[in-house]
C-alpha cells in the first residue's frame, strides 16, 4: 500500500519544485510553453473554429473583452480571408520581463506565407494572449 | 535559447519518468498485461507534447502522475482481489494438452495453429508432442509444461546414470 502515498508524495514535490522554478526563478521558457508556442497553438484552434479551448490562450483581460462567439467570427473571417490554411508554425519576435510579442507563420497552398503579430503577457506565470494585432482588424473587415 | 529549453525540458521529463516509474514498482510498466501496455502508450504521448514545450510542465506533472496512480490502484485492486484481478487481467487460456491443439481455447483467443507453432518455436519447443499443458497467458506468450520424458537432462541425471552404470 506505500506505493500509491508514494506516487502522491512525488507528485507533490515535484509539482513543487515547477513552482518554485516558474515562480521563484521566473522561468518563462523552459517549464512553460514559451510565447511562440502560445501563439501557435492558440491559432491552431482558431483555425478549426474550436473556440472555446482558443479562449484558454487569451489573457483575463482580453477574455473579458471578447466572447467565444466573437472569437469564432474572427476565425470564419481568418478562413475565409486565406483560404486552405496548410500549416501554422510560431515565431518569436521579442519578450522584455513579462511582456513578449510572437508572430503566427500561417503556411498557405502555392508557397505563400501569411503573417500576423500577436502580444503577449505573463498570467500566472503563463503566457497568455493580451492583443490580437493584426488579427483583429480581420474581424472588422 | 530554443535548443537549451529543449535539453532542459528532456532532463525535466526523464528525471521525472525515472522517479515515477521506480515509484510506481518493477513490474508497472514491464508491458507484462494489456493494461501496462496501454499504460506505457498514454505516458509515451504525453511526453511527445512536454518536450517540445507545448503544455506547462505541471500539466505534463499532473497527467502522467495520475495516469501511474491510477494504474498502480487498478494493479493493487488486481492483487488484493482476485476476481478483480481476473477481471483486470483475464485468464490464461489452454492451447495445448498433451500434445493436441485445444480448439475451443484457440477459438477464444482467435489464434491459428500456424501462431501456437510459432510461440512453441520461440520457447525452443519445436514438436508439439513434446508439451503437456501450454497456456496463453495474459501476457501474450505461451508457458509451456513439457512431459517428463521431453525434459531437458539436468546434472542430477547424469549422476544417476552414473551411478546405474556402478
Amino acid at each position: 500500500m506505500k506505493a500509491p502515498w508514494h506516487m502522491l508524495l512525488a507528485l507533490a514535490l515535484v509539482l513543487g519544485l515547477v513552482a518554485g522554478v516558474v515562480y521563484g526563478l521566473g522561468d518563462r521558457s523552459v517549464l512553460v510553453p514559451p510565447p511562440e508556442a502560445t501563439v501557435e497553438n492558440f491559432v491552431r484552434k482558431l483555425v478549426p473554429s474550436r473556440c472555446g479551448m482558443a479562449m484558454d490562450h487569451l489573457s483575463d483581460t482580453l477574455s473579458r473583452r471578447i466572447s467565444p462567439s466573437e472569437l469564432c467570427r474572427l476565425s470564419r473571417a481568418l478562413t475565409r480571408q486565406m483560404g486552405c490554411i496548410l500549416d501554422v508554425s510560431g515565431e518569436m519576435v521579442r519578450m522584455t520581463g513579462d511582456h513578449a510579442q510572437a508572430d503566427a507563420v500561417l503556411k498557405l497552398p502555392h508557397g505563400r506565407t501569411a503573417r500576423f503579430r500577436l502580444g503577449l503577457h505573463r498570467e500566472h506565470g503563463l503566457w497568455r494572449i493580451q492583443d490580437l494585432g493584426d488579427l483583429a482588424t480581420l474581424n472588422r473587415s | 535559447v530554443r535548443l537549451t529549453a529543449i535539453a532542459l525540458r528532456a532532463v525535466f521529463a526523464y528525471c521525472f519518468l525515472l522517479l515515477i516509474l521506480r515509484v510506481a514498482g518493477k513490474r508497472t510498466l514491464g508491458q507484462a498485461t494489456p493494461i501496462d501496455f496501454v499504460a506505457a502508450l498514454i505516458l509515451g504521448d504525453f511526453i511527445d507534447d512536454a518536450l517540445w514545450g507545448e503544455v506547462p510542465a505541471a500539466q505534463f506533472v499532473v497527467a502522467a502522475g495520475v495516469l501511474m496512480l491510477t494504474h498502480i490502484l487498478t494493479r493493487l485492486a488486481g492483487a488484493l482481489n482476485p476476481a478483480m484481478g481476473r477481471l483486470i487481467h483475464g485468464m490464461p487460456v489452454e492451447m495445448v494438452r498433451n500434445g493436441a491443439l485445444q480448439r475451443a481455447g484457440m477459438r477464444r483467443e482467435r489464434v491459428n495453429p500456424l501462431e501456437v507453432a510459432g510461440l512453441l518455436r520461440e520457447i525452443s519447443i519445436s514438436d508439439r508432442r513434446e508439451v503437456e499443458c501450454g497456456l496463453l497467458e495474459s501476457s501474450g506468450q505461451l508457458s509451456v509444461r513439457p512431459h517428463a520424458w521431453a525434459k531437458e537432462a539436468q546434472k542430477q541425471d547424469l549422476e544417476r546414470v552414473r551411478e546405474a552404470r556402478r
